[in-house]
């Protein structure tokens, strides 16, 4: 998957200005960032949801309209409708809905496909549990799981670690490392540092700009940070080594300081 | 007993009632469904009351009402979508546009009928006893033509109706779905107009597919019962309006409502009384040692 000169946005306002990256098959990518620093964005343009304002995106050596069935993608869960009266099977089952077009019914091989799927987020055994009685770390791996179905190239996953405890946040990634060794490619977007410098390979920093691109060791420094996060990040130094702590501002003006997120020497 | 079941069916006019209404709440209690679950309850009841103004152009003329209340439907649908998706307005602010003004055209137009009030009761609250085999047959035909795209999109109109957004990355057509729902709604309650009328018509779309939602847990059971639900109000409201001398389109609500209450209170899984009743279920105390 490639990215060139990339300028998307809404309604012809850009959120992202001449955006430039390349990932490698089979690595996993995080993208970082504030929020409203063009994450979403980025990854709907990938997918052909948002179309460039200008540059291009080429996914999996193929330029312009994406390949559908090569990619997957899970949305925030926020914007996933919980109360729906569907069970974990119908959603599996929806990753395989794709164009199949007028009155055609699901095949055998679609139902075996989506099972193999949750069985591999391991879910298969609530596979008849309504959606909404699922818990935070269970509703994103069947998210997973739909995004699976269809066996796709490229996994784009859009904050799948947000709201997840740190026991739910280490079984996906260990999760998304069994999928990549059987071949896939993971971008996902997050807000924790600590997770894309222990487990990812790229780091992607953004804010609404690429501020830099690389091996996490080697990109996510105090420089870095700073120019992506701005007064978003705080630095302190402790015993030599350097915390990132992020803080959001409450509308009331006082300052919380959410967690501690990156060491680094 | 039995005159009691067998003599309504006796009146050519209530074998017409019952095909008309029975066609009507059929269609509305599988779109009902997806009203109920994407919060479109307001769209379908603004259609209706603006399609007043088709209905009362048809009328003033002399043409088929039915006709016209369709033609003003069919763009009335469109232009609450198109406005509410371009415009930047919240749906509920575009549906209130376009309710309040084919309304106030309606009245208008009816106003200058000589026999005005008679007439404009009848389409607010419907005349389903004086339904003609042409108009049954239009019905029918209406009602088969939405149910008939309704199969044909099913799974489009489920993933689109549940998550849109991934719909639309799998590469469904996503905007025509979101076009093409509010226009069933639309159609819908049109072919739903002469069993309940203007006014009435949101509870045979809203109603059953409500009951329904207390009593099963996966959309295809919701459906189904759905439209057992939406049968037994007709068929029930009219042997109520017909012994008891009630109008029929109230009476087919009253049913419905009715069944939605006893839902309410008595649903296995949700239903209030059994929640009230149910012992919290903690497991037995261990002894501390």
């Amino acid at each position: 998957m490639a990215v060139r000169n990339l300028w998307a946005g809404y309604d012809g306002n850009p959120v992202l200005e001449a955006v430039n990256f390349q990932v490698d098959r089979g690595d996993m990518v995080g993208i970082i960032g504030p929020n409203g620093s063009g994450k979403s964005t980025l990854i709907k343009t990938v997918l052909g949801l948002i179309k460039p304002l200008r540059g291009e995106v080429s996914v999996l050596g193929i330029d312009g309209i994406p390949q559908r069935n090569l990619v997957g993608y899970t949305p925030q869960t926020e914007l996933v409708d919980w109360d729906f009266p569907v069970t974990v099977a119908d959603v599996a089952l929806m990753g395989r809905y794709s164009r199949r077009g007028l009155f055609h019914r699901t095949t055998k091989e679609d139902r075996e496909a989506a099972d193999a799927s949750l069985e591999l987020v391991k879910m298969f055994d609530l596979r008849d549990r309504l959606i909404g009685e699922l818990s935070g770390g269970q509703r994103r791996r069947v998210l997973l799981a739909r995004a699976m179905a269809h066996n796709p190239e490229l996994l784009l996953l859009d904050e799948p670690m947000a709201g997840l405890d740190a026991t739910a946040q280490h079984q996906l990634l260990d999760l998304l490392d069994e999928l990549r060794a059987k071949g896939a490619t993971v971008v996902l977007s997050t807000h924790d540092l600590s997770c894309v410098s222990s487990r990812c390979d790229k780091a992607a920093c953004l804010n609404r700009r690429l501020i830099a691109f690389g091996k996490p060791s080697e990109v996510l420094n105090e420089q870095v940070l700073g120019d992506t996060f701005g007064t978003h990040l705080l630095m302190v130094h402790l015993d030599g080594q350097a915390y990132a702590l992020q803080h959001h501002t409450h509308p009331d003006g006082t300052p919380e300081v959410d967690h501690s997120d990156h060491e680094h020497d | 007993m039995i005159d009691f079941l067998v003599e309504p069916w006796e009146f050519a006019f209530m074998q017409r009632a019952l095909l008309a209404a029975s066609f009507a709440a059929l269609v509305c209690s599988v779109v009902g469904v997806f009203v109920v679950l994407r919060g479109m309850a307001f769209m379908g009841d603004a259609v209706a009351h603006s399609s007043l103004a088709g209905m009362s152009v048809a009328y003033f003329f002399g043409g088929s009402v039915f006709w016209g209340a369709f033609a003003w439907a069919v763009p009335a649908s469109l232009a609450i979508t198109f406005i509410s998706r371009r415009a930047h307005l919240r749906l509920d602010t575009a549906i209130g546009i376009i309710f309040a003004s084919g309304f106030a055209v309606g009245i208008i137009l009816m106003s200058r009928v000589s026999n005005y009030t008679a007439d404009l009761f009848g389409l607010l609250f419907g005349n389903v006893l004086g339904v003609s085999w042409g108009e049954v047959m239009l019905i029918g035909a209406v009602a088969g033509g939405v149910l008939l795209a309704i199969t044909a999109l099913y799974k489009e109109l489920l993933f689109t109706a549940y998550d849109a957004t991934m719909s639309a990355a799998s590469g469904i057509p996503v905007r025509f779905i979101q076009y093409l729902l509010p226009l069933l709604v639309g159609i819908t309650t049109v072919a739903s107009l002469k069993a309940v009328g203007i006014v009435l018509v949101l509870a045979l779309l809203v109603t059953p597919a409500a009951t329904a939602a207390l009593l099963a847990r996966r959309l295809p059971g919701i459906m189904t019962i759905s439209v057992i639900t939406g049968l037994v109000s007709t068929v029930a409201g009219l042997y109520l309006s017909f012994h008891a001398d009630l109008p029929t389109g109230p009476s087919i609500v009253v049913v419905a409502t009715g069944l939605f209450l006893a839902a309410m209170l008595f649903s296995p899984s949700k239903g209030v009384v059994w929640q009230a009743w149910r012992p919290t279920t903690l497991p037995p105390d261990q002894a501390t040692v």
